[in-house]
């Protein structure tokens, strides 16, 4: 395996490993599509820090300027649902209006910073796809960090996560709610950001939703099922990356998303068909 | 001042869009399900594309194929929902991407990225700026039964789709708007009838996200879907309504993102994507519409 093959595989493993944890807390609350609208919610900021890079004239300051737009962007999409939920807009409404948002001004801004020549629809095209293939050392090192910081944060919070997730009236009883949605905004963002450059934003709620369906059926228990969906969302990323570098030439995101796909729905139907022995051998 | 080549395709384009937009959300929003025009838009594209490949062209075969993605992927939705422990939505979040990604893959696989026949760019951005119908040089020009032969194809189909859906709602209408105001009304007719008016639904959705796709773009089409039916909510009582109020924040919408787009053209030089501002201002209005209705007495309760 040649080294440009190790990066990528490796990149998709700390995706699918990140993705797939963080996207059964996200699935058993019932947020994907919050996660996703904040994922929408980056692309405007960094096409912002695109152009703030070109006005500025200062290269280096690319990467931070980045996490610092996107993040802003973002945690304002996000901010933008929860005002709309606490003015008494409905789940679905919020979220529509929060992502027609982030796409209007991602495209005007689009338009403004295209005028310096820092930005290209096929650059934005790339973000909301992916580019997997193009992966580098420099491109992966957020995400096994975040991976690293995450397990470690399951490690030390996971009875908080649990009652979070599963009763959140009792986070509220503890005052703690406020701060655990805090966490989960900033963990929200920072999972989109680390793993945007694999997946792309389109292709990126697969890998959140899709491992957690493909473990529910098997697994009992909370721990159970991140570990699982985590385990299963980096097996199966790996698996599309290395089938995509040398035997489909095809894009690298859209394996790994049908792959996952294919997985759910076996998992699915092989459940139902268990289900249905297990019935009719216990009336015979 | 208007070029008619130009402007006129566009607006007709997107004004036709927008109202079939109106008219698929208004059956979504009061159920807690608009975000499936956000998914459908994007679900789309594997139906778009195999259309194409066994026509050749971006007609109607592309329009039926078109069709049949949303309604499997809006059937997927309907059946996975009983059938998962997970939280609200996480049908929809697990379908469309693996739609989308499908898609993706098919684009790949028939080469027809490269060719340049289909473009992602275009799917997913709009081409509304690309609309040019050459045989229009003046209003009268309309009339000319040759001037449509040569209509831009994105046009056609946004017109033929506002046509269909307008035609089959209109026909269902009794029926939708007693389901939509008590949703239990469903109960009390046959499950064929019930399964038609569901079919009609997911047609209208289909047709829509459509005439999104070949105009505004699959990233915006989540604000036709959604703003103006959202900004219609604070002053309509009944469906009819919805889609009169609708229209109208449409056009008004229409109408400002054009006014926009010429005003930072001609003082900053800068050509606003058109389908961005209209969404920015779809939202705009969604958000003041409450506000206005209430000076005006109304106290309905936001969707």
């Amino acid at each position: 395996m040649d080294y440009n093959t190790f990066i990528v595989l490796t990149g998709l493993l700390s995706t699918g490993l990140l993705l797939g944890g963080f996207g059964a807390l996200v699935s058993l609350k019932g947020e994907n599509l919050t996660a996703d609208v904040a994922g929408h919610g980056v692309v405007s900021g960094v096409v912002g820090s695109q152009g703030l890079v070109a006005l500025l004239g200062a290269p280096w300051l690319a990467v931070p300027l980045l996490w610092a737009c996107g993040f802003a962007s973002s945690a304002l999409t996000l901010g933008f649902i929860f005002w709309a939920r606490a003015r008494g807009y409905s789940v679905g409404a919020g979220q529509a209006l929060a992502i027609a948002a982030a796409y209007g001004a991602s495209l005007v801004l689009l338009s403004v910073v295209q005028g310096y020549g820092a930005f290209s629809t096929k650059g934005l095209t790339t973000l909301l796809l992916g580019d997997a293939a193009t992966l580098t050392l420099a491109r992966i090192v957020p995400s096994l960090l975040a991976l690293i910081v995450g397990i470690l944060v399951f490690l030390v919070l996971r009875r908080g996560l649990l009652n979070w997730v599963l009763d959140p009236q009792s986070a509220v009883l503890h005052g703690r709610h406020r701060v655990i949605n805090l966490i989960w905004i900033v963990a929200t963002v920072a999972v989109v950001l680390t793993c945007l450059p694999a997946l792309g934003l389109t292709l990126l709620v697969g890998g959140l939703t899709l491992p957690a369906l493909i473990v529910r059926p098997w697994v009992q228990g909370f721990t159970g099922l991140v570990i699982g969906s985590a385990l299963v969302g980096g097996i199966l990323s790996v698996a599309a990356g290395w089938l995509s570098a040398g035997v489909l030439p095809v894009p690298t995101g859209a394996l790994v998303v049908v792959g996952l796909g294919v997985g759910w729905l076996t998992s699915f139907f092989a459940a139902r068909a268990l289900r249905v022995l297990r019935v009719r051998r216990a009336a015979a | 001042m208007l070029l008619l080549s130009q402007d006129l395709p566009l607006l007709i384009t997107l004004l036709c869009a927008a109202v079939t937009s109106v008219l698929a959300g208004s059956l979504l929003l009061p159920r807690g399900q608009i975000m499936i025009s956000e998914a459908a838009s994007h679900a789309v594209l594997p139906g778009l594309i195999l259309g194409f490949v066994f026509s050749g062209q971006h007609g109607l075969t592309a329009l039926l194929g078109s069709a049949l993605a949303i309604g499997l992927f809006v059937g997927g939705v309907g059946w996975f929902r009983t059938r998962h422990s997970l939280g609200a939505g996480v049908e929809i979040a697990a379908l469309f991407p693996l739609f989308f990604g499908v898609g993706i893959l098919l684009l790949s696989v028939t080469g027809l990225e490269d060719t340049g026949t289909i473009d992602v760019d275009h799917i997913l951005f709009g081409s509304l700026e690309l609309l040019i119908w050459f045989e229009i040089g003046q209003w009268g020009d309309i009339l000319r039964p040759r001037a449509w032969t040569s209509a831009p194809p994105q046009m056609v189909t946004a017109m033929v789709s506002l046509a269909v859906s307008l035609t089959l709602l209109v026909l269902a209408y009794p029926f939708l708007n007693r389901v939509l105001i008590d949703r239990h009304h469903a109960g009390l007719f046959t499950p064929v009838s019930t399964a038609c008016v569901r079919l009609l639904e997911t047609i209208a959705i289909a047709l829509a996200a459509a005439a999104c796709l070949r105009s505004a773009g699959v990233v915006v089409a989540v604000a036709l879907f959604s703003g103006p039916v959202i900004a219609a909510w604070s002053f309509a009582r009944s469906l009819w309504q919805v889609w009169l109020f609708g229209t109208l924040v449409a056009v008004l919408g229409v109408v400002l993102t054009y006014a926009v787009s010429m005003l930072t053209l001609a003082v900053f030089e800068i050509e606003a994507r058109l389908s961005g501002v209209l969404a920015l201002w779809l939202v705009v209005l969604a958000l003041l519409a409450p506000l206005v209705a209430r000076t005006f007495g109304s106290n309905r309760p936001l969707p």
